[in-house]
Formats: structure tokens, sequence, C-alpha cells
């Protein structure tokens, strides 16, 4: 009976498949420190720096493509 | 989670080493341990509860064995320590937590801090464990600290979510379990972040870039604002609401209000009724206006539709099998009519010019499907104009249903203001002032709703203009795409949150009616299980009516069960429950109903129970879903528990 459904951390993902991979990227990153940090009233500290990371890589990934689509 | 094993070592009252092996296997996932009052049962909860999330413990110095301080040598070390091994999603792991002490010359105990108290292992294959650094982080991912008490609970404790002031109790465990905190977390911390990035760009740009950006942080703030608002009015809301039942319940008990009352709450639940179904047809107008667009294309569509319908007459449309059908009839050179044909004569040299017409057959396809597609936009039209004016006049006649429905009750609430009775006067006149405040702040809240759909819209707006305004250089640039994500990512949960959110209510509402039909014992009796809109948990009865005030402590318990074995078969976290004295508020025949059916609602059972609570049929019903069983030995001498493994036939 159990094993039928997908985890409650599985159907959240998955409400976000949608969305384009950077977003996605983000999403689920950010989803992942929130679960790991929940049992925090406010979230500490170093889990703050670690959702600025995130935005950082996927953002300079981003800016990386870019530059790359102009130079072809 | 499957827990595994438990092994104790001069854990309270269990001197030197022992362990508990539970049942993993899904036909026998049931574990019972037996003990008398005061034999261990609430140690080995305290047990799991402490190593797993260091809590559950009032005093620390009570963890340590009390006959290990006393065989100890002054100045020597004690340790207590609980270690449990448990598999989740495949891979098994090993949680340990320990407590130092050291004996003083004068025989008290100090204890030793030390910070590293906690140590979470991952095994790997051939028998090598590899330590987590996070291991508070993942545990939290596994089973996290706060949806725990509603797995791991004491059975005769759980009936918070059925009293008549629980719905805060029952939202936070819906929060909880089911992950929709974690959601609510991450979009607040996406803001944050967005709006950080933003005083970090602010401090390096100047001109348009900065006026657009002061601007966008002034949306965000008034966001804020009112979603802080939109709180504190929910919370308002429900409070103001909880004192109308309180005061229209003193008036059902009051013999010369009960009938006027009874009207009263006739019309109440009409209105309350007509509400929801007129926010359904709200709903189903917006969603047919969202598709209006089309019946403005009307003609072009229609224009459209004719000339390929023209161009398929003339046969320049042909279907599209004709290119390979008249291939075919080249390559055979006999015609249609059965007359052979050869090379170079007028048959071969008019099906060659057929050929040369048709257009490419991707073309002829799209062709064909967008004549089909356009004739079906032409027979929407009407249908959905149709509906529209269904709606719009349901709409209305539903709006005059709740005026005359207000307007009647109004005159009740008339009547019982002007009573002579002084004490049902001034229950409904302070009744009516609550309605009055409530009516206010349910204006302001859908007020807000409207100012926010309108704050996003220009947030989103402004957005693209610092997108597209100059930036210099590429630290502006990435914090502008910084920005971005940010404030997407946030956006995007909460396009989900609400539907998602409202989904799993549902869904919980649905599987605490199914399972209190199961194990409530006069399930027949009552009618329904419902988990409003502002979560409280309700019962009804075969008579339609509210059913919970009447429950018993027994029922209280059951339904309470039920809602979080619901949430636990919606959340499929594979948790176990561990409950401690499960049974000993509850009659035979709740006890026989709850054992037939519960090891069916859980992944892994474990019970901490006493002989008088399990017994008769209730353990009958068990027997054959028992994988693991133990009895806890008092040894009154010592003041120590053993554990013993129970062999059945």
């Amino acid at each position: 009976m159990v094993s039928e459904k997908m985890s409650i951390k599985k159907q959240i993902l998955a409400l976000f498949q949608e969305l384009p991979p950077d977003l996605r990227e983000v999403v689920s990153g950010v989803l992942a420190i929130e679960q790991q940090n929940s049992s925090y009233k406010r979230i500490p500290t170093r889990a703050k720096d670690e959702i600025q990371n995130i935005l950082e890589r996927v953002a300079t990934d981003n800016l990386n493509k870019e530059n790359a689509s102009h130079e072809d | 989670m499957k827990i595994e094993r438990i092994e104790l070592k001069n854990f309270r009252q269990y001197f030197g080493e022992q362990q508990f092996k539970f049942s993993t296997d899904p036909n026998r996932n049931v574990t019972i341990i037996h003990g008398v009052n005061g034999a261990g049962k609430t140690s080995l909860f305290i047990a799991l509860n402490w190593c797993l999330y260091g809590e559950g413990v009032d005093n620390i110095g009570q963890l340590v064995s009390k006959e290990a301080m006393a065989r100890a040598n002054p100045n020597s070390d004690i340790t207590a320590e609980v270690n449990i091994l448990f598999s989740h999603d495949g891979v098994r792991y090993t949680a340990i937590r320990q407590l130092s002490c050291r004996k003083q010359e004068d025989g008290s105990i100090r204890e030793l801090s030390n910070e590293k108290d906690f140590k979470l292992y991952r095994h790997k294959e051939a028998g090598k464990n590899e330590i987590i650094d996070n291991s508070i982080g993942i545990i939290n991912t596994i089973l996290p600290s706060n949806a725990r008490t509603y797995f791991f609970f004491d059975g005769e404790k759980i009936d918070n979510f059925s009293r008549p002031e629980s719905s805060r109790e029952v939202q936070e465990a819906i929060f909880q379990v089911l992950n929709l905190e974690v959601l609510t977390r991450a979009k607040a911390h996406l803001n944050d972040a967005a709006q950080d990035t933003r005083t970090e760009l602010k401090k390096i740009v100047s001109g348009e870039l900065r006026e657009l950006l002061d601007d966008e942080t002034r949306f965000a703030n008034e966001e804020n604002d009112i979603h802080e608002d939109q709180q504190r009015l929910k919370d308002e809301i429900a409070r103001i609401e909880q004192h109308i039942e309180q005061v229209s319940s003193e008036l059902r008990n009051l013999e010369e209000a009960q009938s006027l009352q009874k009207v009263h709450d006739e019309l109440s639940k009409q209105i309350r009724q007509s509400e929801q179904t007129y926010n359904h047809t709200i709903g189903k107008i917006q969603s047919i206006a969202n598709q209006s667009y089309l019946w403005m294309a009307n003609d072009a569509i229609q224009k459209a539709s004719n000339l390929l319908e023209a161009k398929r007459q003339r046969g320049e449309i042909p279907s599209n099998i004709r290119q390979q059908f008249v291939n075919d009839l080249l390559e055979r050179q006999i015609c249609i009519c059965g007359r052979p044909f050869s090379e170079h004569d007028n048959a071969w040299s008019h099906l060659s010019n057929l050929l040369g017409e048709s257009i490419p057959s991707k073309l002829e396809d799209d062709l064909i499907t967008t004549s089909g597609q356009l004739s079906n936009l032409l027979e929407r039209i009407p249908v959905e104009r149709q509906q529209l004016n269904g709606e719009m006049k349901y709409m209305m006649q539903l709006l005059d249903d709740i005026k005359r429905a207000f307007n009647q009750r109004d005159d009740v609430e008339r009547q019982l203001s002007g009573s002579s009775q002084e004490k049902i006067a001034k229950l409904s006149q302070s009744r009516k002032a609550y309605e009055d405040d409530l009516f206010k702040m349910k204006v302001k809240y859908q007020l807000n709703e409207q100012r926010l759909v309108d704050i996003t819209k220009q947030r989103k707006e402004l957005e693209k203009k610092i997108e597209s305004a100059k930036k210099n250089g590429y630290r502006q640039r990435l914090l502008v795409e910084k920005k971005r994500l940010a404030q997407e990512s946030s956006d995007a949960i909460n396009d989900m949150y609400e539907q998602f959110a409202e989904q799993k209510r549902l869904e919980v509402e649905e599987q605490t009616r199914r399972i209190f039909g199961l194990l409530a014992w006069k399930g027949d009796h009552f009618s329904d299980v419902r988990l409003s809109e502002d979560y409280k948990l309700e019962v009804f009865d075969r008579y339609g009516m509210q059913a919970r005030p009447e429950l018993s402590a027994g029922e209280r318990q059951v339904l309470s069960l039920s809602f979080i074995s619901a949430m636990a078969y919606v959340a499929q976290n594979e948790a176990p429950i561990v409950m401690d004295t499960p049974f000993g508020r509850l009659s035979s025949q709740h006890r026989a109903s709850i054992t037939a059916n519960l090891p069916e609602l859980a992944s892994q059972l474990i019970l901490f129970v006493t002989d008088e609570e399990l017994r008769d049929q209730a353990l009958q019903n068990l027997v054959d879903r028992i994988g693991s069983e133990y009895r806890l030995n008092f040894d009154k001498d010592t003041s120590c528990t053993t554990i013993e493994e129970v062999k059945r036939g």
C-alpha cells in the first residue's frame, strides 16, 4: 500500500518539473536546505549562505551560457 | 525509515548493554514490548527520541543508570549510550548518542560535556561505515524533528487533534508532516535572498537601474507587509469564529432560545454552503473568461476556416494519403478504374502533374490538423458563451440566496437580541458584534488579496525592465541574474503552494474519514468526518449533526489516531508508528478494531503495552502480524530492567 505512491518529498519536487532547468535547480536545492534545517526555528546563517551559493552558481552558469552563445 | 535495532548501554534502568531487534518484515510488521507500569517502556520511548533528536528528556542527569553510578569507582567515567540501527530509502544508518559523567570523590556525578555526543554513520558495502558530517540535517531529511511527534507518541495523550479548539494543532501537524512548512520557509528565504541581492546591487548601480530597483524594493516591502497582515487577519478570523461558535453553543443550551437558534443554525449552514458554491462558480467563470480571447478572434477564425475549406473543395489541399496514392498508381501503371497506362501517355502525365502540384506531406498534415482545430474552436465559442451566461445567472441567483438568508438570519438575531431574557439578549448582541467584526475582516482580507495580485503583476513588469536595463560589467549582470532566480523561484513556490496545500488537506480529510470508519467500533453511527478549510476536524453523526462534543475519550483518541495515520498515508514517508500505552483508555471494542486494522496502515508498528491493555481479541488480531516481541522484567532488588525475548508457538 505504502510503496505504490511517491513520498511527499518526491511529490513536491514533481510540482516543479515544468519549470525551466535553472529555476528547478534553485528550487530543489533550497528545498533540500530547508528540509535539513527544519528543526531550527530561525534559519541558521550557514544555511542562508548555502542558498546564496546556489543562486550564485546557477546565475554564473547562466551568464557563461549566454556568453558562449554570443561567441557562437 | 525502518528501525532495525536499539542498543542501550547504562541508559536509565537498563544497566550494562542490552538490545531490542524490531521487525522489518512487511508481513509481520508489528513489534510488541510488554511491561508493567514502571518496567521501562517509557525509558525505551525516551531512548528513541533522545538518540535521534536529543529531545524528550527534562533532566539529562537522569539518563545515566543509577546502578552503573553506584558500582563505579570515584574519579572514573560512566557513559550512557543509545545506538539505533535503521534503514531509509535502501540505505542503512547507525545513530549513536552518548552522555558521559564522572563520579566524584563524594559520590556525586559531574556531567562531562562533549560536543560530539551525536554521531550518524552511513553503512557502506563490505561492512564499512562512513561518518556523516551533517548528521542533524540528514536525520531531519529522513524524519523531521518537528514531524516525529506525530509518529512517536504516547497513546493516552493524542486526543489533542479532536478537541474543539484544536484547529491550530491540526494545521501545524499537516504543515509539518506534509512538508508544507518547508515550502513556506523556502519561499520566505528566497524572498530574503532576492532582497539581500537587491541591496547589494543598489550599492554598485546608478541612474535608471537604481530607480527601478528602488521601486522593486517598495513593492517587495509592501508585499511582505500584506502577507503579514493576511496571517494576522486569518488568526483573528479564526478567533472570532470560535467566539461566535461558543455563543451559539450557549444559546443552543438555553431552552427559551433553542427554537430560534435552530433556525439561526440552519440559515448559517445555508449561507456557508451558498458562499462555497458562489466561490466555486466564480472560479469557473474566471476559467471560462480566461479563454474569452477566442471570442474576439471569432471572425478571423471563421475567415481562416472558410479559406481552408474552399481550398480543400478545389482539391488544392489533398488528403494526406494523396501523394503516396499517386506514387503507387504511377509505379503500378494501372489507373484507379483498372485501365493500364504507360509512361508518357495522357494518364501518366496527368498523374505526374498532380504529384507536382501536391504539397509536401508535413505541410499537408499541418493544414488538415489546422483546419480541424479551427472548426473545433468555432464550435467551442457558442458553447463557452452559453456556459458563461449560465454560470453568471447561477452566480446572481446565489447572491440573491445569500442576501435572503442573511436578511432572515438578521431577523432571527433581532428577535433574540430583543428577548425579554437578559442572558439571551446579551449573548445575541455580542454575537452580532462579533459577526460585524468578522465581516469587516473578511472584506479587508479580500482587498489585500486583490492588492497582492496587482503588486505581483507590477513587480513582474519591473523585473523585465530591470533585466533589459543597461548594466555595467559582469558583477552587475550576475547580481541581476541572481535576483531574478531568487524572485522567480519564490514566485514559482507561491504559485503552486495554495493549490497543493488544498489538495493535501482534501486527501487527509478523505483518508481520515476512511480510517475512522475502520477504527471506530460504532462506525455506522458516524456518517462523516470532515477537515474544514480552516483545519477543524469535525465528526458528524447519522443525523448530520456535529458529534465531536459528544465523543468519548476513547473515540477522541481514535479520531486523533485516524488523523495521524491519514497524514502518514498521504505523506508516504514510511515512518514507523511508535506508540507508548496505545490502548490504555480504550474499550475492548476499540482495541479490537484498532489491532485488526492498524498493522495495515503503517509500514512498521512498534507498541509498548501493558498486559492489561493487550489481551483477548485485541491480542488475537495481532498475533499473525507480530514479527518481534519482548518482555521487560523489572528487578525490585536492583531497580534494573532486563529484556527477555518472547517466542510464540
